[in-house]
Parts: structure tokens; sequence; C-alpha cells
């Protein structure tokens, strides 16, 4: 069975062990939220996902889609570029190492569509800059 | 009018063919429109209601693609609606809109295919 919790913690841990995109943003990758004080930092977020069934009441594959973004402190935009760019670099299309228990094997990373915005919260300016990226993924179970 | 294709010979095919856009158009059109109704239902009732003006956004775009087609196309265009779907510096994001619609244009897809299907037209490619 698929457990998309651990692909999940995948795709956190392989922008997590970067050097450069953690140079851009030292205080780190999370899901959904991060710690208060932070101002430099990735959000990983669930956005919609979907299967394709086949006969025998399995699934052929699944497809979780997410929303993988920078998010700055700044009124400036290179750093969330910087950061946007490198954190694509790392996901569309390339690798991404599942560990055992998640019961799936990749078959393809790939950008869906960009994410960017700004936003402004009591006089401080924050950059978002990303995009929503769709992991085809099979079981490996079955 | 029956959207049968009856084919006797290479005039009625051009024939046919030249209508097949506008019957096809015609079949799809409620679909279209159910599905988009279905979706915007679906986002209003998952929005919540704080201001009202998350939900104030919600709306259906009727618009005629090249005049063949109908495309409706529902849209959230409150100033906050990418702060909810995205979420903020400080806010976890909440994935509503994306989800629903996309469920409901493949939804869409798979009955209009089934639609054209009907009519004896092979359609090709996945219907997610």
């Amino acid at each position: 069975m698929i457990n998309a919790s651990d692909v999940e913690r995948a795709i956190i841990a392989k922008l997590t062990a970067d050097p450069e995109l953690t140079g851009f943003l030292p205080d780190g990758v999370y899901w959904d939220l991060a710690p208060q004080a932070s101002t430099r930092f990735a959000i990983v977020s669930a956005s919609t996902s979907r299967s394709q069934m086949e006969f025998g009441g399995v699934d052929s594959w699944r497809a979780l889609i997410y929303v993988v973004k920078a998010v700055v402190q700044s009124t400036g935009t290179t750093a969330v570029a910087a950061a946007d760019a490198r954190i694509n670099a790392l996901l569309d299309r390339q690798p991404i190492p599942f560990p055992p228990g998640a019961g799936a094997g990749l078959m393809v990373c790939r950008w869906v569509d960009r994410v960017r915005y700004t936003e402004n919260v009591d006089g401080n300016t924050w950059q978002h800059g990303g995009a929503r990226y769709e992991l085809i993924v099979t079981p490996t179970d079955t | 009018m029956s959207a049968k294709m009856e084919l006797r010979g290479f005039d009625d095919l051009l024939r046919d063919l030249a209508a097949l856009p506008a019957t096809l158009n015609r079949g799809a059109d409620p679909i279209l429109i159910r599905h988009a109704r279905q979706a915007e239902a679906r986002v209003l009732a998952a929005y919540p209601i704080v201001t009202g003006a998350l939900r104030a956004g919600v709306r259906i775009v009727e618009r005629t693609a090249r005049g063949v087609a109908t495309l409706y196309t529902l849209v959230s265009n409150a100033p906050h609606a990418h702060l909810y779907e995205f979420g903020t510096a400080r806010t976890t994001p909440r994935a509503t809109f994306l989800p629903i619609t996309e469920r409901d244009r493949r939804a869409a897809t798979a009955a209009v295919s089934d639609m054209v299907r009907a009519q004896g037209i092979t359609v090709a490619g996945d219907k997610t």
C-alpha cells in the first residue's frame, strides 16, 4: 500500500539535504506551517490527488500533487526567485528516494503550475514563490 | 437533432464532419454546465464564512471559444483567495478550490468522452 506520508517526508528530506537550498532558506523546510519567527523557509503542502484503478482492485498509479514554495520576508524578489529555481532543479523530473515503507516507486515528479504572490503582514512584505509538483507513484508491493 | 453520423459517400462525410463540432457542442453543453455548477456548489460549501468575501468571489464565467465550444470557467477571485488556497507566511495552506475543480473537470471530461463515444466516435486518450 502506498504510504503518502512517507512520500511527503521524502520530498522534505530531499529539499532539506540540499546545502544550496538551505543557504537560500536557512530556517528550513516544513509541512504546511513554519515555526514562529521564521523568515526564510520552504513549505510543502498537499494540493490534490487522484488514482488510476486497474483490474484486481488495486491502483495502477496515484498522482500526488503538492505545493512546494519558498517563503521569504523581503521587499526584493531575488532571494525567493533563487530558492524557487533551486526547488525546481531538485524536483522537476528528478529522482526522489523513498524509504522502503513508502510502498511506492516514483515514476515521475514534474512541475505542474506556478505559485507566486506577495503578501503584506503588519507592514512586512513576504514573497511566496514555487509551484505545484505532481508525483506519479506506483505501488511496489502488489 | 440526432447526433448519429450516417455516411453514404464522401460528400456526406465532409458535410457530417463539418457539422460535428456544433452537434457535439449541443450535447456537451449541458454536461459541462452541470459539472461547473456542481464544482461551484462544492467550493461554496467548503469555503468558510467569515466576512463572506471568499464565497462572494466564486462565480462561473461562460464564454464561447472560436464560435464552436462553450466553455465554463469557475473562478474564485476574492482578493485573498490565493492566500486561503496556498497559505500565508503564518497560516497553513487550505487546498480547496483546486482539488474540487480538478475532480469535476476530470468528471466532465469523462462524461463528454462517453457522450462522444455514444455517437460511435472513437475517443483516444485517458479519461483521467
